[in-house]
């Protein structure tokens, strides 16, 4: 649990952009959730 | 065991607070943000019904100056810069989704053309920062700070090197402030300057990723230009972001080796460390478009996402100039700033224009 927390504070922002994008990414795939715009 | 419950704690509680507090920023991002795409369509359709032919004002702007506007009257309240502060996140967010509207080929080919220009370009931005800071008498650091500020990516940039250089944190503060108003002038100028020299989408967005300062800026210039110039603006801007490194490296080094600053140790750890790791997203989603993964609706699905990120990012750009505060730190750095840019923008823009001639775009 410790190094849990520890590896979590160590993302940085970038990381987050990465991991947020990157589930969005698996949203649209696996379930098809349709975006307009 | 007692050791494990005090750090798990309050990681457990304030991870939800933490959160909470970010929504009501959040939601006024997306409110200024929705504001701009209505005020493009209100205009588009009120032209339309009376048969005026008005200009097409792209939500960019409208979020843009939406937000300056609340910035710089009544100010953005507390309860809403956590969230504000989110624009970053959802720049790179954007950044990294945006890539599924890239095959890696187009990246390589434009990525490799984007290269040579921004090494000229770094070279160029470092040695007039350089030079305009001795003839101003600046501090040393605060010209170091403005170098990179304006060579690389802005602010971010600045942040990375002051840790490096070990600067002051009002030398922080001018570079940033210099750099941030730039970067507001540079939103209306460039746009304009692009239209009245008839540049295409393609060299106009290598344009604003050469010479616009930061990511969200470059993006913004790229947007309101026209929606091909921003893919092109972020994609050129990723690849001078890509550099910050190699150039905050490089100076650490400079200060390190007059006693000024710590010895860097582990150069290869250190380039990691400054690598911004969402081009790195933004290339992995790229190589998933290149072989298919996505079909056609999942690409325009992932595009609007990118889309609507970037929407979220420019009203934190309108909310987060605030020309009272720019206008406390000096007019010094700003003259220098400003005097560097200008040169910056007229070379950057020979280099653009040259090289749309021999690779036609």
């Amino acid at each position: 649990m410790i190094m849990e927390t520890t590896v979590l504070k160590r993302l940085t922002l970038d990381w987050w952009a990465v991991i947020a994008a990157l589930a969005a990414v698996v949203l649209v795939k696996s379930i098809h959730l349709t975006v307009g715009w | 065991m007692s050791e494990a419950i005090a750090i798990q704690r309050p990681a457990a509680v304030a991870l939800p607070w933490r959160l909470l507090r970010l929504l009501p920023g959040v939601a006024l991002l997306f409110s200024i943000g929705y504001a701009g795409k209505l005020g493009e369509a209100l205009l588009r359709d009120y032209g339309k019904a009376h048969h005026l032919a008005l200009p097409n004002i792209e939500y960019v702007l409208w979020a843009i100056v939406f937000g300056m506007v609340i910035a710089n009257t009544v100010g953005v309240p507390q309860i809403f810069r956590p969230g504000v502060a989110t624009y970053d996140f959802w720049l790179k967010a954007g950044i990294v989704l945006l890539g599924a509207r890239f095959l890696l080929g187009d990246v390589l080919k434009l990525g490799s053309v984007s290269l040579t220009l921004v090494a000229i370009e770094l070279a160029v931005a470092i040695a007039i920062m350089t030079l305009l800071g001795r003839w101003f008498r600046l501090k040393p650091k605060l010209t170091s700070l403005l170098a990179v500020g304006s060579s690389i990516c802005g602010v971010s940039a600045i942040i990375a090197a002051k840790g490096a250089i070990e600067a002051d944190d009002d030398d922080a503060t001018f570079a940033i402030a210099a750099i941030l108003a730039l970067g507001a002038f540079g939103l209306f100028a460039y746009p304009a300057l692009g239209h009245l020299l008839h540049m295409s989408d393609h060299a106009f967005g290598v344009w604003a990723g050469l010479a616009v300062d930061n990511t969200a800026e470059a993006a913004a210039a790229g947007a309101i230009y026209s929606d091909a110039a921003g893919k092109v603006a972020v994609l050129t801007k990723s690849t001078r972001n890509a550099m910050i490194g190699f150039v905050v490296l490089g100076y650490a080094i400079y200060w390190a080796s007059r006693g000024q600053a710590k010895e860097v140790e582990g150069k290869a750890a250190f380039l990691w460390q400054k690598f911004p790791k969402f081009v790195l997203g933004f290339l992995f989603v790229s190589l998933l478009a290149t072989f298919q993964v996505f079909d056609k609706t999942q690409v325009a699905s992932l595009a609007n996402l990118s889309r609507w990120a970037f929407l979220l990012t420019f009203a934190g750009v309108g909310l987060k100039t605030d020309f009272r505060e720019i206008k406390r730190q000096g007019v010094r750095p700003f003259v220098v700033g400003a005097l560097a840019e200008l040169t910056i923008t007229v070379v950057t823009l020979g280099l653009v224009l040259a090289a749309s001639a021999i690779f036609s775009f």
